[in-house]
């Protein structure tokens, strides 16, 4: 027994300095594109709603620009590009983001990065810079966020904005469409598959239109994830 | 088997009357998307897009408030990337539809089709288009980028080849320099033997050598109209 505990402590010395590094790669999202992360929409198994606005890499020198959800005459709805989104300017170089003005209807905007580590327990320390906020005059607070979640195991691509796992949400009133670091450390959490999503969403909590050419935005940059192993995962394997 | 060809000439009848004025619907991409159109990537043509190449830089629907981006190919295609705002390529009217590309030239054929479904047979092709086509870098060379109005029919339709099957028109660089031209195909004679008719614009990226960050060549249409004529119905051996 206490060569097994030698053991598990000598695999979790090995394995902590591996795993705190950060996990995600493009997490800067310097590739200028979306290597790495996967973009949720209709082809997701999970997925219900319509079609979300488009993910953007933007940079200072090409800004987002404002996706407009518009419906057409005979209830024909369509996502199309009007005008450049001024707000917000890119955290450095590249950084990713979501533009709504329009109707409000919509599925979930996300993107989201999937890794693959030991089965067991683990410690989570995630920090990123992110930016919510909105064009309209004295929009109410909680209208518009940007939201930080990690799931594991059959929590993966839930189509939710639901604190499944980890959540973290930054509102428009508390960034004031400015940058704002935000972090946490070890919070624990357990999968029994090995396998954790790392989302980034946009979360549209505006039940009214916005009319052009005023909009709202989410961006993110700079995430990193560290993992620390604590020990074996309890329970049933759920995949 | 009277009632059987009845049937089957009424269909006829039906079909061929909807050939009457333009079969495409949002020919203009006023809609501010490419409703109808279906853009070549490689998740529509797999396998046969991994003989072909990259992803093609992606097209866009534009206006002159919302102008096409620059898109960069860098690291031998492995990443496709905004780098700048198309500001050289206005839009013809309202929304047009468009295809920028600087950096490397590894990419598979850029091109958007609609697919129509008209009687087996013969027709004349009556098409005009408006298109543009230019190189900021390379204003002398001839045919460094051109503008590829096509047509195909039955089993070569969404064909990944710049290779005229049935009809092409290609509007180059040197005969457009960067300014919108009318374009138009009068009488032409095609023969479908199903009735699956493909009407592909497309951005035929002839330059081989990658194009420096300052520079980028774009390709773009608008106000396309397709009309088929019918002149007969397919040969004996046909059917």
């Amino acid at each position: 027994m206490s060569n097994m505990l030698l053991a598990l402590l000598a695999l979790s010395l090995i394995a902590s300095p591996l795993l705190a590094e950060n996990l995600l790669y493009n997490g800067n999202f310097e590739t200028g594109d979306l290597t790495s992360w996967t973009e949720a929409g209709p082809n997701i198994p999970q997925w219900h709603g319509a079609s979300p606005v488009p993910a953007q890499i933007f940079h200072t020198k090409s800004p987002m620009f404002i996706s407009e959800i518009f419906h057409q005459d005979r209830g024909r709805r369509i996502i199309r590009r009007h005008g450049m989104a001024e707000q917000p300017v890119a955290r450095y170089n590249w950084s990713l983001g979501w533009t709504r003005s329009g109707s409000r209807l919509m599925g979930f905007p996300w993107v989201s990065q999937r890794i693959h580590v030991s089965p067991g327990k683990y410690l989570v320390s995630v920090k990123w810079d992110v930016v919510a906020g909105s064009t309209v005059e004295n929009q109410g607070p909680q209208t518009v966020g940007g939201i930080l979640m990690v799931l594991a195991d059959d929590k993966l691509n839930a189509c939710t904005t639901d604190d499944l796992g980890i959540r973290r949400t930054t509102w428009n009133n508390e960034s004031n469409g400015k940058w704002v670091t935000r972090s946490f450390e070890a919070v624990p959490l357990q999968t029994r598959t090995g396998y954790i999503e790392v989302r980034l969403q946009m979360w549209d909590h505006n039940d009214q239109d916005i009319k052009l050419p005023d909009y709202q935005f989410v961006a993110f940059d700079n995430v990193e994830l560290h993992l620390t192993p604590v020990g074996p995962a309890e329970g049933d394997v759920k995949q | 088997m009277r009632k059987v060809l009845l049937i089957s000439l009424l269909l006829t009848s039906i079909v061929i009357a909807r050939c009457v004025g333009n079969l495409l619907y949002n020919g203009d991409f006023e809609t501010g998307d490419l409703t109808r159109w279906i853009p070549s990537k490689p998740a529509y043509f797999t396998p046969l897009w991994e003989q072909m190449g990259k992803p093609p830089t992606p097209p866009q629907v534009f206006c002159d408030n919302a102008p096409m981006y620059v898109y960069q190919i860098a690291n031998g295609g492995k990443y496709l990337r905004r780098i700048g705002v198309a500001d050289n390529c206005k839009s013809k009217s309202g929304y047009s539809l468009g295809w920028t590309r600087t950096g490397g030239p590894e990419m598979g054929y850029p091109f958007v089709s609609q697919i129509l479904q008209v009687a087996p047979g013969k027709y004349k092709v009556d098409a005009s288009w408006d298109v543009v086509a230019w190189h900021l870098g390379l204003k002398d060379m001839p045919m460094a980028v051109g503008g590829i109005f096509m047509v195909n029919v039955d089993d070569r339709v969404m064909e990944q080849t710049t290779n005229e099957i049935v009809l092409r028109r290609t509007t180059w660089n040197h005969e457009s320099k960067g300014q919108w031209i009318h374009k138009e195909v009068k009488d032409f004679p095609i023969e479908t033997k199903t009735g699956i008719v493909e009407v592909r614009l497309q951005m035929w990226d002839h330059n081989d050598e990658p194009i420096p960050e300052s520079v980028y060549e774009y390709v773009a249409f608008d106000n396309v109209i397709f009309k088929l004529i019918p002149i007969g119905t397919g040969t004996e051996s046909e059917r």
